[in-house]
């Protein structure tokens, strides 16, 4: 595995995997590029044969290179290159790290409002909340697609999907539909499924759904994303609120936005800077802060960031993005390490290339 | 539309004034400051921004581009029949019916009169522009007819302060209360409104005009049209004097529209009067002390003013200091074929020279430009191409003192001057020296991950143009093992300093990236590009120290490195996704496609001939 050649082909197979995924990103979006070559152990050419992605590819340069530098005999001369490698060693299991316990998402906050979660750039679910309680139930998408019941003990029915669409398309019937008993957008709209686009914002997910156990309430339901009315039902004196959404994670604090605010450039439309003004509440601890591009909040291993604002909102709307990325220190250190090694060497080398200069 | 049928009645308006074009000083009037694009600049670069929008060039006729503005500020009449719209393709000008002529230039009267006569077409087009529907003769009418409204923007924007007003007749204008034959200004007339009102109301509805009621309707419809004047916002030179927004300076008409009135702006306003009736009386000392006067007069009522600034950009607009690089770049090349060719020593000498000097020039270029922005020397992609222009010549003349084969001098050359000349074909696109955007208003990491990346482009290049000298050689005096030496020890020298910078670039970016998003890497494309490059330079000089790849092939490999340079500089911006995706493409596709085809011929052929000769190892 430390052979040279091993790791000259395996780094050939690397930069054919970049230029891949680089070029499809065009066609299929950045975030299902990086899924299928870049943060993927395997993918399928043409679903048939598997090859390593990324993340394979670049574990089997590191097992090389610790084998390299614990196997191989090394002389103090080489102290700089050791160093060197061991700074790019840190850097990969930074960006192991990250792969694999970071999470991002965003948040949305209207100004004057306040949020406790964080909604997930990618994947959504299907929420029912009563509204009498405020618990909610939640089914993750890999379970609509699966199809089949759904039950839960917090809620009085089950549903039972008919189709589910990542990217849906809403059609309005000729004629309403008069089978199955529909109920709210199911009477006169049929969801279809849409390619998925390649800019996640533009994709809205749905659900087509058979209510049952809920007595006279039974029938056919459709939802989607960001729905102008939202579907509720009511049952026995509760009133069940049925939502796609993206999937929601808790944060252990809430965000106020106080004042959100757009400069541009005097006498243009293009932007000089974002700014939003924020109250965090953290079980009554109150802290205000200014997220501005390229300087975010940083509160309890997550970071804020000015990414976006709602245009045409009512109310100005920041759009936040939140990250938390335990392997954050990685690159930092491992630049210093590199830094370090390269500096070794070049003292090393000095007498050396001195006494080549002094000869010629 | 409406709008345009407004402009269109203006051509048939009678105009005061005398046709020919004075001589006159423009010093003064050039350094005026403007805001536009969301910066001061001086009146001579939006001058400049303006015609080379229109015409392609920023000279028209042998007039200065400020000589040009003041025309059309000033002199309607004459300005109007100037030739200065370029209308290069034969299927626009057809469009409209504009007459055909060899070079492609037309005036404001010409393309005004044709295009109003085919109105409901471009009605039709309007709606679709930019939706990428179009066709590219569409999309250039509809960018002609945009030009046609921002010239007339221009044109009309301090038509409040010339003297357009004037009553012939003794009784009308005893009448009004103005004298007799004296021209007055708009905010002159607007004085005697109320008279004038009365005295016009009875002739409104005759069907019949005596000569004398005739000259009243004519002073009404002038007032009519100038009522869209009102509009013009685009000449921002009046310094903000109070109001909410200080930042923001208004055009002359919008300090009477908006109610900023004040003693300060209308002596401003004042000093604009005496500045334009100057320029029609052609009276050139009353206009060189009157421009001088606005200048001082502007400068004082103006707060965050960078004088110097405004100085050095009106010289960096005069000198031109890139194309007298790349002059230079081109003699320096002369000089050294000289050489070739048997000349004397002092050729290699004069070569050297000028190519040293044409660095020192094309620093001065981007010196200037770094103190006119108050920022980095590289924030787009335009920007990019000047810079790693002079990173090549730098390396160059660095491999020369040491090297004295003229292999430094031809790689100099052949870079600066390649580079210098995509960068002037491209700085009608790129060389307003715009704001940027608000992510990348950031001084500190344009100075540092921008700059280490770009110096890595210029250094892969000269590596990769190292490795094909290198190749050559070894193809054509494959004997002189000492000269192929020093190549192949410049050639790593290059490729290793390359890496150096491309790693720290790519580092200081991903630093950037975790300060800014919280992602130390995205896999946006440009990253991927960058990431591209050190992977490239990894494989190679691990293979080389290894011994797994034999000298030939590892030059091979390095000559490829520019291929992958342009790719990552260039192609990534043609997928249009992604953080990084600036900067113009229009064209690129073309290019990039023929010069990648080039290179692995070349590079191809290198290897081709050395397997042949059996020297590939």
């Amino acid at each position: 595995m430390a052979r040279a050649d091993v790791f000259s082909w395996a780094l050939l197979w690397l930069m054919a995997l970049l230029v891949a995924g680089t070029v499809s990103e065009k066609s299929t979006g950045l975030y299902v590029a990086q899924k299928t070559y870049f943060s993927s152990a395997l993918f399928w050419l043409g679903d048939i044969v598997p090859l390593p992605g990324v993340m394979l590819t670049v574990t089997f340069i590191f097992a090389g290179m610790v084998c390299k530098l614990a196997l191989d005999k090394w002389h103090w001369r080489d102290l700089g290159t050791i160093v060197m490698h061991i700074g790019a060693a840190v850097l990969l299991i930074g960006g192991f790290l990250t792969a694999q316990f970071s999470s991002e998402g965003s948040m949305v906050i209207p100004q004057g409002e306040s949020r406790a979660y964080i909604e997930s750039n990618d994947e959504v679910e299907l929420a029912i909340t009563d509204q009498t309680s405020t618990e909610e139930t939640r089914f993750s998408s890999d379970r609509l697609k699966r199809g089949g019941v759904l039950s839960d003990a917090a809620i009085p029915f089950s549903v039972e999907t008919v189709s589910w669409c990542r990217n849906c398309g809403l059609e309005r019937l000729k004629q309403p539909v008069t089978e199955g008993n529909p109920h709210g957008v199911a009477i006169n709209f049929v969801l279809h499924s849409l390619p998925r686009d390649p800019v996640d914002e533009n994709n809205r997910s749905g659900l087509t759904f058979r209510l049952k156990n809920a007595g006279e309430k039974d029938g056919l339901y459709a939802v989607f994303e960001d729905m102008p009315i939202p579907e509720i039902v009511e049952i026995k004196g509760h009133k069940y609120v049925i939502t796609m959404r993206h999937v929601r994670t808790p944060l252990p604090f809430s965000i106020r936005l106080i004042r959100f605010e757009q400069t541009l450039y005097p006498g243009t439309n293009k932007p000089k800077a974002y700014e939003s003004e924020v109250a965090l509440n953290d079980h009554g601890a109150q802290w205000r802060s200014l997220i501005r591009m390229n300087e975010p909040l940083r509160y309890k291993g997550y970071t804020f960031y000015q990414a976006s604002y709602l245009e045409g909102a009512p109310q100005a709307t920041t759009v936040l993005a939140v990250v938390r990325n335990i392997g954050r220190l990685f690159p930092y250190i491992s630049s210093i390490v590199i830094c370090i090694g390269m500096l070794i060497h070049l003292f090393q080398r000095l007498p050396v290339i001195l006494r080549e200069r002094s000869k010629v | 539309m409406r709008r345009f049928l407004l402009i269109a009645l203006f051509l048939i308006l009678p105009l005061t004034g005398r046709a020919d074009t004075p001589k006159l000083d423009y010093s003064s009037f050039a350094l005026m400051p403007v805001q536009h694009d969301g910066r001061l600049k001086p009146l001579d670069s939006f001058a400049r921004d303006f015609l080379t929008m229109f015409s392609g060039h920023a000279q028209v006729d042998g007039m200065s581009a400020t000589a040009w503005l003041a025309e059309v500020l000033f002199q309607s009449e004459s300005a109007y029949k100037r030739r200065i719209f370029n209308i290069p393709n034969p299927a626009v000008q057809h469009a409209i019916d504009l007459p055909e002529r060899e070079d492609h230039r037309y005036s404001f009267t010409e393309v005004t009169k044709a295009m109003d006569a085919h109105q409901e077409m471009i009605h039709s087009l309007l709606p679709k522009q930019g939706t990428r529907t179009l066709d590219p003769a569409q999309e250039q009418l509809i960018a002609l007819y945009t030009n046609i409204l921002w010239y007339f923007e221009l044109n009309r924007s301090v038509s409040l302060v010339l003297p357009l007003f004037s009553v012939h007749d003794a009784t009308s204008a005893k009448a009004i209360g103005v004298p007799a034959d004296k021209f007055l200004t708009w905010g002159e007339m607007m004085h005697h409104r109320p008279a004038y009102l009365k005295l016009v109301k009875p002739v409104l509805d005759k069907k019949k005009t005596t000569e004398r009621e005739n000259e009243l309707l004519q002073i009404g419809l002038l007032m009519q049209r100038m009522e869209i004047d009102k509009e013009t916002r685009v000449l921002r030179v009046m310094p903000p004097l109070w109001g909410n927004d200080r930042e923001m300076w208004l055009s002359p008409w919008a300090v009477v529209q908006e109610g900023q009135g004040s003693p300060q702006s209308a002596a401003l306003l004042a000093a604009w009067n005496k500045a334009g009736n100057a320029w029609r009386s052609g009276d050139a000392v009353a206009w060189n002390a009157a421009s001088a006067d606005l200048l001082k007069q502007t400068m004082t009522g103006a707060q965050d003013i960078r004088p110097a600034a405004l100085k050095t950009e009106y010289l960096y607009n005069r000198a031109d200091l890139f194309t007298l690089s790349l002059a230079l770049y081109v003699s320096a090349f002369l000089a050294l074929l000289a050489v070739g060719a048997g000349g004397p020593v002092m050729f290699y000498r004069a070569s050297f020279g000028m190519l040293a000097l044409g660095a020192a020039l094309h620093f001065i270029g981007l010196a200037m430009r770094i103190y006119i922005m108050a920022r980095p020397p590289v924030g787009t992609l335009y920007e990019s191409i000047l810079f790693v222009g002079l990173v090549a010549v730098t390396g160059g003349l660095v491999i020369e003192w040491r090297t004295r084969q003229g292999l430094g001098l031809a790689l100099g050359m052949l870079t600066g001057t390649v580079l210098q000349f995509i960068g002037l074909r491209y700085a009608g696109e790129g060389d307003s020296m715009g704001m940027l955007v608000a992510v990348l208003n950031t001084n500190f990491w344009l100075a540092t991950h921008v700059v280490a990346i770009t110096i890595a482009y210029g250094c892969c290049i000269i590596a990769g143009l190292l490795a094909h000298f290198w190749l050559l050689q070894k193809v054509v005096t494959p004997d002189e093992r000492l000269r192929l030496e020093l190549t192949a020890k410049s050639m790593l020298g290059a490729a290793l300093v390359a890496l150096l910078f491309a790693m720290t670039g790519t580092i200081l970016g991903g630093i950037w990236a975790d300060q800014s998003w919280g992602r130390f890497w995205g896999w946006d494309p440009k990253e991927n590009g960058a990431l591209l490059i050190v992977l490239w330079l990894l494989w190679l000089l691990h293979g080389r120290l290894s011994g797994m790849l034999a000298p030939v092939r590892f030059a091979l490999g390095l000559a490829l490195t520019t291929v992958v340079v342009a790719l990552s500089w260039f192609g990534v911006n043609l997928l249009g996704v992604g953080l990084h995706s600036y900067g113009f493409t229009s064209g690129i596709a073309f290019n990039l496609g023929l010069f990648v085809a080039t290179e692995v011929a070349i590079i191809g052929t290198l290897g081709l001939m050395l397997k042949g000769k059996g020297a590939a190892a």
